[in-house]
């Protein structure tokens, strides 16, 4: 379980995150949700400890995260990046073993390990190409493998849906959906309506760098007519029609 | 008649040019040496990544050396030194030291080219694996840099050869200077040259053939 406590973020005198106050079950899905510019990845990036520079705290389970050595902190939490960041030196397997090899797991363990993750993902058939030969749905899902083999608690996902299209949204959500049946927490951000439906758990709503509504489905909580319930039905268009582009 | 007289002379003066040929090949390696290894280091420790007090310092060692001939920095090695820090050195090291110094700013620029033209994303993703700073230059920047700085210190090596000629200065018995005084007691001013010509031309371009099949090697598009 991950606690966030009182949150904020300011890079180069820009407030990015105030005062975030949320939590991310064991075993659950949460979603944070809101327009661009909201500070969702900001949130996820200080939750994985991308950035640094936050002050309030984030703890997993009674420790802080900064307190964490990186090895450990790797081992706790995956990160997917919206871009993959997959290493372009190395083919889809070792981009997969080698963080194994240098969080410690000997290389035999590792190389089973990878194909097991990769077989997971239904990209096994690519363990021998490069990142650039791969198509934005195959490197998404090799990146996921990769952060699935240090064996993280939670999964983290930045816009996992940005560079897909409907077909392999839907592929997507239902990896992630039997991910978390297998007991791994995912937090992710997104603004894409189909992805959120159909893995609807727990959802916040973040808007100017504040959490505006919280829902939790699971739990039976009605929508409010709020945020969120005018995200699901109409998207993101009707939250923010408010603003003036001209 | 000339040309049978020029290839007698040729003949006679082999053994002294590949002396000084021996002798450019020490000086160079040694420069190189200490060019490429401190501008490894330097290179690293200027990048954006590792920002510090020291990048001050580095980029002003880089703006001397870049303003200032290579000809003039062998002279103040070799003569200033001693007078100035009572530091007597030999042709053959002080040539060393001084285009190894030259050698360390012009590699050290490269460098931190090539690692501040790895995508941050990089650093950011091997931090999230739990990838230790050395780790990460080591597992994921190096690879991608040596590919694109490999021509820039292809040209660097190319240019320290070339510029060992300029220690014949100092009086070092390289091959230019060999020449030189080859030419002199000969009074034949085509021969040495034109051997030497051969000579440091056959070098580079060695060089530069064994820089393209590293080159080819290294080549996973991306």
């Amino acid at each position: 379980m991950i606690t966030i406590n009182k949150l904020s973020l300011q890079l180069q005198g820009v407030q990015i995150l105030k005062e975030v106050n949320a939590i991310l079950p064991k075993g659950r899905i949460v979603a944070f949700i809101g327009a661009s510019g909201a500070g969702k990845t900001s949130l996820l990036n200080c939750i994985a400890q991308v950035y640094t520079q936050y002050t309030g705290s984030v703890f997993l389970h009674d420790q802080d995260v900064r307190q964490l050595s990186a090895k450990q902190r790797a081992q706790a939490i995956g990160f997917v990046f919206q871009q993959c960041h997959l290493f372009p030196h190395l083919n889809v397997l070792d981009n997969c073993m080698q963080p194994q090899v240098v969080n410690g797991v000997v290389l035999v363990v590792a190389h089973a390990h990878a194909l097991e993750k990769l077989e997971m993902l239904h990209v096994v058939d690519l363990a021998c190409l490069y990142p650039y030969q791969l198509s934005g749905g195959q490197q998404q899902r090799v990146a996921i493998a990769r952060a699935l083999c240090l064996r993280p608690q939670i999964l983290l996902l930045d816009e996992p849906s940005a560079a897909l299209d409907p077909q392999n949204t839907k592929i997507l959500a239902l990896l992630l959906c039997g991910l978390n049946a297998t007991g791994v927490a995912i937090g992710l951000c997104s603004h894409d309506v189909f992805l959120i439906k159909s893995m609807l758990d727990n959802v916040y709503y973040l808007d100017k760098g504040m959490i505006v509504e919280q829902c939790d489905f699971k739990r039976g909580q009605p929508l409010s007519g709020g945020y969120i319930e005018t995200f699901l039905t109409h998207g993101l268009e009707e939250n923010s029609k408010d603003l003036n582009y001209e | 008649m000339l040309i049978a007289k020029i290839f007698a002379n040729i003949f006679q003066i082999w053994p002294l040019l590949l002396h000084g040929l021996l002798m450019t090949i020490t000086v160079s390696f040694g420069a190189l040496l200490i060019g490429i290894i401190g501008g490894i280091l330097l290179g690293i420790a200027a990048c954006q990544r590792f920002k510090s007090k020291l990048t001050l310092v580095i980029s002003g060692y880089v703006l001397i050396i870049r303003g200032t001939p290579v000809y003039v920095q062998v002279l103040m090695v070799y003569y200033a030194l001693p007078e100035l820090f009572g530091i007597n050195l030999s042709p053959t090291s002080a040539g060393i030291v001084a285009l190894g110094c030259c050698s360390i700013a012009y590699v050290s620029e490269v460098i931190r080219g090539g690692i501040n033209a790895v995508p941050i994303g990089q650093w950011q993703a091997a931090a999230i694996l739990g990838y230790s700073s050395l780790q990460t230059l080591w597992y994921t920047i190096v690879p991608q840099v040596i590919k694109t700085v490999l021509p820039a210190l292809i040209n660097e090596i190319v240019a320290v050869l070339k510029d060992s000629s300029i220690l014949s200065a100092i009086g070092l018995m390289e091959l230019t200077k060999v020449a030189m005084n080859v030419s002199a007691r000969t009074l034949d001013p085509i021969g040495a040259y034109a051997v030497i010509t051969v000579m440091y031309f056959v070098l580079t371009s060695g060089i530069t053939l064994i820089a393209k099949i590293i080159e080819k090697k290294l080549a996973v598009e991306t």
